[in-house]
């Protein structure tokens, strides 16, 4: 059972009394506004507790920048208020008495912390409180301030932590796409749209600064969810937050665009914006460009903006750092790629026609311009095309068909007069007709690179823009495919000199043996055939006892005879005149019938071809059967010869041992040289135990190889 | 002598013939009335809670327990809906709502098979604009008069949120003891019911 202090019930201990319990809830009270930390719930406590502790109402509460908030008993009309408000205009931070209509008592007491004054809460009475209700009032007035000053640094605090954190997190997510090697392009749109929705922005832009002072759009942001349009150009010029940035190369900021001037200015107020702040966007240390942000409010965007936009510029030049880095490696290795590709072309001997082809298209797509081309010097410097690509696949001059007269400011002459790279950035300052030509394609820069073969100057390759001026290093790019195609055009020159020399010598060897054989005709066995002539008619002088005698003319005559078959052989052999008097059929029936291995000869062709041809054709089958009847121990051979599509196929396959190997025994290799000369090819399947077969193909009429120059 | 009461609430003793006014906040209120009540089912309390709805439903915590169910069902435990109680005559009169507890405490304790009984009060219903709301701070006031007749624990609870300044001042004149913030305070100042009655005529 609970004992209770016998409770002396004179007036001026439960006067003491009820004071010491008000104080006591007063504590209890601030302790619960501190603790609810709403000011809401602050101002009603405050509010609801003034009857409670002073026969009073509250009228209202002041708030310093925000105005009355009455209170739902009072009384006060709209004159009233603006009385009391001018009251208080005068009144200091600790407030005081105020007149409040109607009521014979009135006081604001301040609410406010250490720090200052947050407002005032008004209260009247009809009568005045006695002192100690007023100080209750002014105590729990006091209560309310620190708990409403405690409320908003809170609240501010809280903001702040919230703020920051969604700036941590919409920068992590930007970081992961810069990380993840995201397109420029994406991380332009992801950005602008995080730090418009951040920054409580309307837009948000991004710009690239270009060299000619303009800056193009390259990403952006609108509140309404429509596209931004990109690429668009402005001059960088008047009072704006974009020339103020570019300027300064700092963060910036534009309270209104009411003074702004220039064509972002321009771009800004057709767009509705008011206010804007912009942070440069720097790329290994070059400014790269910006980032704006604009409001459409009335207020100005907040303070800091431009220093919280800083955060994300920073990142935006990371991401446009790597894709230039991650760009300059793929185009390297593409680069490689390329060169290997016009390096194998140049090293199976391509014709030069397929590697100029190669060339440019190449040159064209690693260098990623509009136009390739590969032209010829003439020594009088006119230029002939002799390879051109598109990037869009678009026809251009058929390469050997246009030719360019020299003269004027073009690359075409420029790098035939100097022997060096040139370039031309605009044609609009160039002339001459290679510069014309190029003004119709619709180009508007060049750069142009020698190509030297031994020392001499043959011609350019030449890749062309059709926007803007060609980057700094494209001479330098260029220069690695000259290198290749001038080793190329010395490959096929060095082995077009080859073939003619070996076609000189061949053909030098057959005028020779013709020589021998019509000397050997005409001399040595016209001379043997008259003295077989003379000795049969000394033989019939002889008298016919002198048998032993007879005899011995016999065997002389006899032996004259073989030397002549055997010179006529000799000379068959070296320039057999039924060639050249019956062509390759009867020549090779000849050769069939003298071999001492079975021939079953095919000739499936009538008519004579080049006597180069016939000669060649005769060789490798006499040489075939030679050596068939040599090493092949064969029964039989087989002799195919055919003509077809401008070839003469010669055949010649044995069923002997096989294994014979091309590379031995100067036969086989004299053979494939002679084959070449003529521009033929000669191959052979030889496997031991199954026979060889010899293949050779012989063009009719192809005598000489391309000649490049 | 009064003897110890476990309170329930984060280890807090009361005593008997204790009148608690709880402060709280919302979602608040089950974390002081669902331990109050859970402690005085497992000391074999009769437990008496009043509430703004004869279903607690709002109080899953506490009743998806069957062994709650089976105190409930043998009357151990008792919701009482603040519409058959504080205002069962359709206003609120407190001498009534004095007999609705001595009745009620009295045949608890009848039978001997509690010792002790513990009730608990929503105090919403006294925010509806009925007649005789008024007088509950009077009432609370008689309470103190009542309390120590009978071995009991009264938890008064008060939503902050929803009452007045005022209101909050006079509860702390009327309860011996507040908790708040899961401390309970003694309050010195507490004004007994004579000198409080007397002050406000």
């Amino acid at each position: 059972v609970r004992t209770t202090t016998p409770a002396k019930l004179d007036g001026e201990n439960l006067e003491l009394r009820t004071q010491l319990s008000n104080l006591q809830g007063l504590l209890v009270l601030a302790m619960l506004m501190t603790e609810s930390g709403d000011e809401g719930q602050i101002l009603r406590l405050a509010t609801s507790s003034v009857g409670g502790l002073a026969r009073s109402r509250p009228e209202g509460v002041y708030l310093t920048g925000e105005g009355w908030r009455w209170t739902a008993g009072s009384c006060l009309q709209e004159t009233g208020r603006r009385a009391v408000e001018r009251q208080l205009a005068g009144l200091g931070s600790l407030g005081g008495a105020v007149e409040v209509p109607g009521r014979s008592w009135g006081w604001a007491y301040p609410l406010r912390s250490l720090a200052g004054g947050v407002g005032f809460l008004l209260v009247s009475a009809e009568e005045a409180p006695i002192p100690a209700e007023q100080f209750l009032l002014r105590v729990m007035a006091q209560q309310a301030g620190m708990a409403l000053a405690n409320a908003r640094l809170h609240a501010q605090e809280h903001a702040t932590a919230e703020g920051l954190s969604d700036e941590q997190a919409a920068l992590r997510r930007v970081a992961t796409l810069v990380a993840r090697g995201e397109p420029p392009s994406a991380v332009f749109a992801a950005v602008a749209e995080e730090v418009g929705r951040l920054l409580l922005a309307d837009f948000t832009f991004i710009g690239r600064s270009d060299p000619d002072g303009t800056i193009t759009n390259v990403g952006g942001w609108n509140r309404t969810g429509n596209p931004i349009e990109v690429a668009t150009r402005y001059s960088t010029s008047g009072q704006n937050v974009t020339t103020l940035v570019l300027e300064t190369g700092r963060p910036a900021r534009i309270d209104s665009y009411a003074n702004a001037s220039g064509a972002a200015a321009a771009a800004a107020r057709t767009w509705g914006a008011h206010s804007a702040a912009g942070a440069p966007i720097t790329v290994e240390g070059r400014l790269w460009g910006l980032m704006t942000v604009a409001s459409g409010g009335e207020e100005p965007l907040p303070v800091g903006t431009e220093e919280r936009l800083a955060g994300f510029t920073e990142l935006v030049g990371t991401a446009i750092a790597n894709a230039q880095a991650r760009m300059e490696l793929r185009g390297f290795a593409e680069e490689q790629a390329a060169l290997r590709r016009v390096a194998t072309l140049v090293a199976r001997a391509a014709p030069p026609e397929e590697v100029f082809a190669a060339v440019t298209a190449e040159v064209g797509r690693v260098l990623s311009t509009d136009v390739a081309g590969m032209s010829r010097y003439d020594p009088d410097g006119a230029a002939t095309v002799v390879g051109a690509w598109t990037s869009t696949g678009a026809a251009l001059p058929v390469p050997g068909s246009t030719r360019l007269s020299p003269g004027g400011r073009n690359v075409t002459t420029l790098v035939f007069e100097t022997g060096r790279p040139a370039r031309i950035d605009d044609y609009a300052d160039a002339s001459g007709p290679a510069a014309d030509l190029a003004r119709e394609e619709g180009l508007r820069a060049s750069v142009g690179v020698p190509i030297t073969v031994e020392g001499r100057l043959w011609g350019v390759v030449m890749v062309s823009s059709r926007r803007a001026p060609l980057p700094a290093d494209t001479e330098a790019r260029l220069a690695g495919f000259t290198e290749l195609v001038g080793t190329a055009l010395a490959n096929t020159e060095a082995q077009a000199a080859l073939s003619a020399s070996r076609a000189r010598i061949v053909a030098t060897a057959d005028l020779t043996r013709r020589r021998i054989e019509r000397d050997l005709h005409d001399g040595a066995q016209q001379r043997l055939v008259s003295l077989a002539l003379q000795l049969r008619a000394a033989q019939a002088a002889v008298p016919p006892e002198l048998e032993e005698f007879q005899a011995e003319l016999d065997r002389v005559a006899a032996g004259l005879t073989g030397v002549q078959d055997e010179l006529r052989e000799i000379a068959r052999g070296i320039h057999p005149a039924v060639l050249a008097e019956g062509g390759l059929g009867p020549a090779l029936r000849a050769l069939a019938r003298r071999c001492s291995v079975p021939v079953q000869l095919q000739v499936g062709m009538e008519g004579r071809l080049p006597e180069r041809v016939e000669v060649a054709a005769y060789y490798v089958v006499a040489e075939a059967l030679t050596n068939v009847a040599k090493h092949a121990g064969a029964s039989v051979v087989q002799v195919e010869v055919d003509a077809e599509d401008g070839l003469v196929r010669v055949g010649v396959r044995d069923d002997g041992v096989g294994g014979a190997d091309p590379t031995r025994g100067s036969g086989l290799v004299g053979l494939k040289d002679r084959v070449e000369a003529s521009g033929g090819t000669l191959r052979v399947e030889s496997r031991l135990g199954q026979g060889t077969r010899l293949l050779v193909e012989l063009p009719i009429d192809a005598g000489q190889p391309p000649d490049s120059t | 002598m009064p003897a110890t009461v476990d309170l329930g609430i984060s280890g807090l003793e009361v005593r008997t013939g204790d009148h608690i006014c709880a402060f709280y906040r919302g979602a608040e209120r089950d974390d002081i009335l669902v331990p109050f009540l859970e402690a005085g089912l497992r000391t074999g309390d009769k437990c008496i809670c009043v509430l703004d709805t004869a279903r607690p439903a709002s109080l899953p915590a506490l009743l998806d327990d069957p062994q709650v169910q089976e105190r409930l069902e043998r009357h151990q435990l008792e919701f009482i809906d603040f519409e058959s109680s504080y205002l069962a005559s359709g206003r609120f009169v407190p001498d009534r709502m004095l007999e609705f507890w001595e009745h009620n405490i009295q045949s608890a304790l009848e039978g001997g098979e509690y010792r002790m009984v513990r009730s608990a009060g929503e105090t919403h219903w006294a925010l509806r604009d009925m007649p005789g709301v008024d007088q509950l701070v009077a009432y609370e006031s008689e309470l103190n008069r009542f309390i120590p007749r009978y071995p009991q624990v009264i938890l008064c609870l008060y939503e902050i949120e929803r009452f007045s300044g005022e209101l909050i001042l006079d509860m702390l004149k009327t309860h011996p003891k507040v908790l708040l913030g899961a401390m309970v305070f003694d309050n010195p100042y507490y004004v007994e019911p004579d000198e409080f009655l007397a002050l406000r005529q």
